[in-house]
């Protein structure tokens, strides 16, 4: 109750907000990059996978495994840098693996079986992960150690660290990306045409079980992305697909699922309300709520936004199928 | 149909027990233990079991031997894992110790040990269903849980069924709080936990301004409770309170609140998997003021997860330093040749505990009821860790605890306070 309103004193200066909003930013740009894997699937099949946090998960583990092998702990830039990207692109490439084999285990069997089968499927698939990642490779915590440190001061007290700035430029780059890959190659037109009209694009030629395998591959490769920027701030174990992937479908569904800008946007929201709402609350509640309330506010978002605007901050402008 | 096949079995069973008791070869030690599976039956139908169970009590007690069923609850498999494996090997080895030494002996019958593990997942609800078991399967005595919500869960169950508990390693006030007889530790509690952390924070470290977080964990709420208790009482402040989610890896919107406030030093209450990330985040942050935390984070889990970040962060943990320890070297040989790994943390005060039930049935017996009398009346007993005396409540008289700083990614004690 002591800290019932005491505002400036709680941190609610102009600084302290500059610095939760890049706190948020950049955990967002995290979710960003899952959401996006949630929402292109959705996109072509309209479903949600729900396994893929746990290709996220695996994706940490390929980073543990590969940064491992090398002494980074105090390493110069010119070994990290390197083996990061070593890292990345083997994460890129496990994850691939992965969701191309959910793609062709659980969802190409069942793609003519009810809706609610291939839903269940990629949660069987998520429990496998997770049980076989603790029973085969481990269950404890992992981190890394802290490769890349320093920040630029910006104003005051605030600064951006370098891993911050690594993770927006990465985050809005791989969207960008995307971005072309679906607008202008031909492999993002067959997407486009199946998310629009699966038999009709079938019919066009479109070899839509292609299709759909590459946008797994390319969905779970954004996440092994994801995997290896998470890894330079937190840490991972067998569980963390859960929380993660939960939040990354919050995100792609505030900003609009099944459509790539929506996902972005809808990462940075959440992360931003996590940040200011850990941080604030406590002050502008009386003290009824505390920071550890920041699972709630992703969540209390979501539930916001399904009733109030199911469709999205940005609408999917596919038309309704007659 | 079911109450008459009931009878059947039981009869032949009491047959059997007779049949034992009669005889003392060692061959019937087999038919001994069958005693616990009569045990079960009996408990799928109460009206039986009243009926028969004045007749097993009633047989010559000229049994000479008897199994002694020995309940470990705790984490075996999962994140912390090492604490509940650790702690279990430890009361395995004072069991096996007891074996080995062909048991102990009171009023002519020689009882043998046997544990009985059960893991909970330091889960509240598989505590509950692990306790259940243990007492199922005729457990006399429980040691565990190792964390204190599962433990404090668990407490119910085992007063319920009047079996005794001692816990190597739950801190958490409220265990011994609830006026449970059958609640017992070896370890210090959270209240006097966290006195000697505030104390040492402020008073030994000199830091005026503690900026305190919590995991929100029974555990780790309850001792920053007591560090923001304690700290104002040793001339100290408290200039902020923040909590983090148990499931969170992201903590960088707290810290940045607390880099606000200029703290000279941080308390964090809760476990290693998180304390670890947490460091390296607030050193990313800019934040460099020591970082004191409780016995959930005085780990190797710690330092390895923190990495070279953990340097200069101070953690307490209940008993006194395993260094402290007289016959450390001699149990750490032991346990390892056994094992096939080092002491990890509890293993001295579950085999301390493991010992103090052993004793109570050297004392009074192998029944619940003997075993709790005696292990309520210990006085003085002189352990591996230290020397336990039970106070009314279930506590220990004088709990030692031991302040470590980490230097160069390893643990060093630095302070012990002992405290009432």
């Amino acid at each position: 109750m002591q800290n019932c309103l005491n505002l400036l004193g709680s941190g609610l200066t102009p600084e302290g907000i500059l610095q939760q909003l890049i706190n948020g930013v950049t955990l967002g740009s995290i979710y960003a990059l899952i959401a996006l894997g949630y929402s292109m699937v959705y996109g072509v099949l309209e479903l949600i996978n729900f396994a893929h946090g746990d290709v996220f998960m695996i994706g940490t583990f390929v980073v543990i495994g590969v940064t491992d092998r090398f002494a980074l702990a105090g390493a110069s830039l010119a070994l990290v840098i390197p083996v990061l990207l070593l890292a990345m692109l083997a994460a890129m490439a496990l994850c691939a693996c992965v969701g191309f084999a959910i793609e062709k285990i659980a969802y190409r069997p069942l793609r003519r079986a009810p809706r609610l089968a291939p839903l269940i499927s990629a949660i069987g698939v998520s429990f496998f992960l997770e049980a076989w990642i603790a029973t085969y490779v481990s269950s404890r915590d992992f981190t890394l150690p802290t490769l890349i440190a320093g920040s630029i001061p910006l104003y005051g007290d605030v600064s951006i660290s370098y891993v911050q700035i690594l993770m927006l430029v990465s985050s809005v780059a791989m969207m960008f990306l995307l971005q072309l890959l679906v607008r202008r190659t031909l492999l993002g037109r067959g997407m486009r045409a199946v998310a629009q009209d699966r038999e009709a694009a079938e019919l066009m030629g479109v070899n839509m079980d292609r299709v759909i395998s590459f946008t797994f591959i390319i969905g779970s490769a954004l996440a092994g992305v994801a995997a290896l920027l998470w890894m330079l701030n937190y840490s991972t174990n067998q569980t963390i697909g859960f929380i993660a992937g939960l939040k990354a479908f919050t995100a792609a569904v505030i900003g609009g699922i099944g459509n790539i800008p929506g996902a972005m946007l809808g990462g940075f929201l959440l992360g931003l309300a996590e940040s200011l709402g850990a941080a604030y609350i406590s002050n502008i509640s009386c003290g009824i709520f505390s920071s550890s309330y920041q699972n709630v506010f992703a969540f209390a978002f979501l539930i916001l936004m399904l009733v109030f605007r199911p469709s999205g901050i940005i609408r999917e402008r596919v038309s309704q199928r007659a | 149909m079911v109450r008459a096949r009931g009878l059947v079995v039981l009869s032949a069973m009491v047959v059997a027990a007779f049949a034992c008791g009669g005889s003392s070869s060692g061959t019937t030690a087999a038919g001994c233990t069958n005693l616990n599976s009569v045990a079960s039956v009996q408990s799928s139908d109460a009206t039986l079991a009243a009926a028969v169970l004045p007749a097993l009590a009633a047989r010559p007690s000229t049994a000479a031997t008897a199994v002694v069923k020995i309940g470990f609850i705790g984490m075996l498999a999962g994140k912390y894992q090492n604490y509940g494996v650790d702690a279990k090997n430890g009361a395995q080895m004072a069991i096996d110790k007891a074996n080995t030494a062909g048991g102990v002996t009171f009023n002519g019958t020689t009882y043998t040990f046997k544990l009985d593990s059960q893991d909970d997942n330091a889960d509240a609800t598989q505590g509950v269903q692990a306790a259940q078991k243990l007492v199922d399967d005729g457990v006399v005595a429980v040691i565990g849980g190792i964390f204190s919500t599962a433990t404090i869960a668990e407490s119910k169950i085992f007063s319920d069924n009047g079996i005794t508990q001692i816990s190597p390693s739950a801190t958490n006030p409220k265990y011994t709080a609830q006026g449970f007889k059958t609640a017992f530790r070896v370890i210090g509690n959270d209240v006097a936990q966290g006195k000697a952390d505030g104390d040492f924070a402020v008073k030994t470290l000199g830091c005026k301004n503690i900026a305190i977080m919590d995991d929100k964990s029974t555990y780790g709420q309850g001792i920053a409770d007591q560090v923001a208790g304690e700290v104002p009482t040793a001339g100290g402040t408290v200039v902020d309170r923040e909590h983090v989610d148990q499931t969170a890896s992201d903590f960088t919107a707290q810290l940045t609140t607390i880099k606000g406030k200029h703290p000279d030093a941080i308390f964090y209450g809760g476990y290693s998997a998180q304390a670890g990330p947490l460091t390296q985040q607030a050193h990313k942050l800019g934040i460099t003021v020591p970082i004191v935390m409780g016995d959930g984070c005085q780990d190797t889990d710690y330092t390895k997860l923190a990495g070279t970040d953990a340097n200069n962060n101070f953690a307490s943990n209940g008993g006194p330093d395993h260094s402290l320890m007289s016959g450390f070297a001699a149990f750490n040989t032991e346990y390892k040749a056994k094992f096939g790994q080092d002491v990890f943390q509890y293993a001295p005060q579950a085999y301390d505990a493991a010992n103090i039930i052993i004793n109570a049935v050297k004392t009074a017996g192998g029944t619940k009821a003997a075993i709790l009398g005696a292990v309520a009346a210990t006085k003085d007993y002189a352990g591996l860790a230290q020397t336990y005396t039970f106070t009314s409540t279930g506590d220990i008289a004088n709990s030692i605890f031991t302040i470590y700083k980490v230097e160069s990614g390893n643990f060093k004690a630095v302070k012990a306070v002992t405290s009432a």
